[in-house]
């Protein structure tokens, strides 16, 4: 995937060209809508990933991710194996005394974390808590959207992602519009939720996500029963079968 | 995001001149009612999501019937019962009446180690432990708790950044659907529709969490 790095005012101008009638948004409006965009792409596809350092507290097992990070996928431990996610009921049925349990607790408590677990969006803890203040645990995760303030003002985009970012931007800013003018730009933000759909499998296998992306009903252009093929046109042709 | 922000959004998105919340010439809505929109999506989505969960313990007394929730208990998301004496902790399920009598026959009069609680089968913001306490104890508790309110007056509000759509179009629906010359229900569906699609999103990323 090929990456542009892209400005505020460049994606403001792609905004005034793909709308081919006058413009009906201030420079305000573009922006907010724009960040909007940027905001729901990056929670359907966790596009925007970091790694932070991670500082606990000694024999403390919660965690704060910070505010830079919105919600963790994976953490290590600096040169060793990274911890296995888990979950607090595991870990209450696996092992009810973890709780007071930290790497210098000594016989079957491992000497570094092992575990970790989520106990809210932006808060984990950790089997065993470290013994000492200092961490050597990181955390990758999906960490805030870019907010563009100023004209100058960059987000890196994949090339193929910008028309459906700028389009979905349209659709943002056409919604005070009511109407047919907000109503021709709803395509655009199914076609938003399709290539989020692409870029996160999961969403893709989520029921009520192929609803809200439409694609449902391109299955039901595709009838699994008596779709029209080449086979019937040929038996038509030939006779062989009812209209 | 300060809820100035997010009501200047809003406020583009009904024609209203966006001056960060402050005055609403249309006169469809008032200030307050903007206000009262906007707590009224956090409070749901926070509630239906469980993106932020609050961690807390209360000490209980042997043979305690009753105990009293935080006030800002909304939901319980995890109880886990600890003997004072000894420090085993015992993971409680969640049951009410019904399910406690088949499971534990007699749960309410025969003290014993808790294994389950109930927490909507007895008076508001207070939670019952089954069996009743034998011995005194530690509850810890994951819940959710109620948001911090806005008030238009610049205070951030207490949802990861990542799912301020939820909280915009949940406001921009309640306002839409609102008896009036400027009810939508062609919005408001779609924006029950976006509300939805935080929902399914957040549900994805929390799958599995407890």
């Amino acid at each position: 995937m090929a990456y542009s790095r892209l400005t505020l005012s460049a994606l403001k101008q792609t905004m005034q060209q793909r709308w081919d009638q006058s413009v009906f948004w201030t420079d305000d409006e573009a922006r907010l809508a724009l960040n909007e965009t940027l905001r729901d792409w990056n929670l359907l596809t966790g596009t925007w990933r970091r790694t932070i350092l991670l500082s606990s507290i000694a024999a403390t097992h919660e965690i704060s991710l910070g505010a830079t990070m919105v919600y963790g996928m994976r953490v290590k431990n600096t040169g060793a194996a990274p911890l296995h996610p888990t979950s607090i009921l595991e870990l209450d049925l696996g092992r009810p005394t973890w709780r007071g349990e930290t790497v210098a607790s000594g016989g079957a408590v491992p000497t570094v974390p092992l575990l970790w677990a989520p106990i809210s969006l932006q808060q984990i803890v950790i089997w065993p808590a470290t013994a000492g203040g200092a961490s050597d645990l990181t955390a990758d995760g999906v960490s805030a959207t870019p907010i563009l303030v100023e004209d100058a003002d960059f987000v890196d985009l994949g090339d193929e992602q910008v028309d459906i970012v700028v389009d979905m931007a349209l659709h943002v800013a056409a919604f005070k519009e009511a109407g047919p003018r907000w109503r021709a730009t709803v395509p655009y933000y199914q076609t938003f939720l399709q290539e989020a759909a692409k870029e996160n499998g999961l969403l893709k296998a989520n029921q009520a996500y192929r609803r809200a992306a439409g694609f449902d009903q391109r299955r039901r252009m595709q009838p699994a029963q008596d779709a029209p093929n080449l086979l019937t046109e040929l038996l038509t042709s030939l006779g062989g079968e009812d209209q | 995001m300060t809820d100035q922000q997010l009501l200047h959004e809003i406020q583009i998105a009904l024609l209203e001149p966006p001056d960060y919340g402050q005055t609403w010439p249309s006169e469809v809505w008032t200030r307050a009612e903007a206000i009262d929109a906007v707590n009224a999506a956090i409070g749901h989505l926070v509630l239906r999501t469980q993106l932020i969960v609050t961690y807390t313990t209360i000490a209980v007394t042997a043979g305690d019937e009753s105990i009293d929730l935080p006030d800002d208990w909304m939901a319980t998301i995890h109880a886990v019962w600890v003997d004072t004496a000894t420090g085993v902790r015992t993971p409680l399920g969640p049951v009410d009446g019904f399910s406690a009598d088949d499971a534990i026959p007699g749960w309410e009069d025969t003290d014993g180690t808790p294994i389950g609680y109930l927490d909507r089968d007895r008076a508001t913001l207070t939670i019952r432990l089954a069996p009743t306490p034998l011995l005194d104890g530690t509850l810890e508790l994951f819940y959710v708790a109620r948001p911090t309110t806005v008030n238009g007056n610049n205070v951030t509000i207490p949802v990861p950044e990542l799912f301020l759509s939820g909280v915009k179009y949940g406001a921009l629906s309640y306002l839409l659907s609102k008896v009036g010359r400027l009810q939508d229900p062609e919005r408001v569906t779609y924006c029950d529709q976006r509300v939805q699609l935080t929902d399914i999103v957040s549900g994805i990323i929390l799958q599995g969490w407890s």
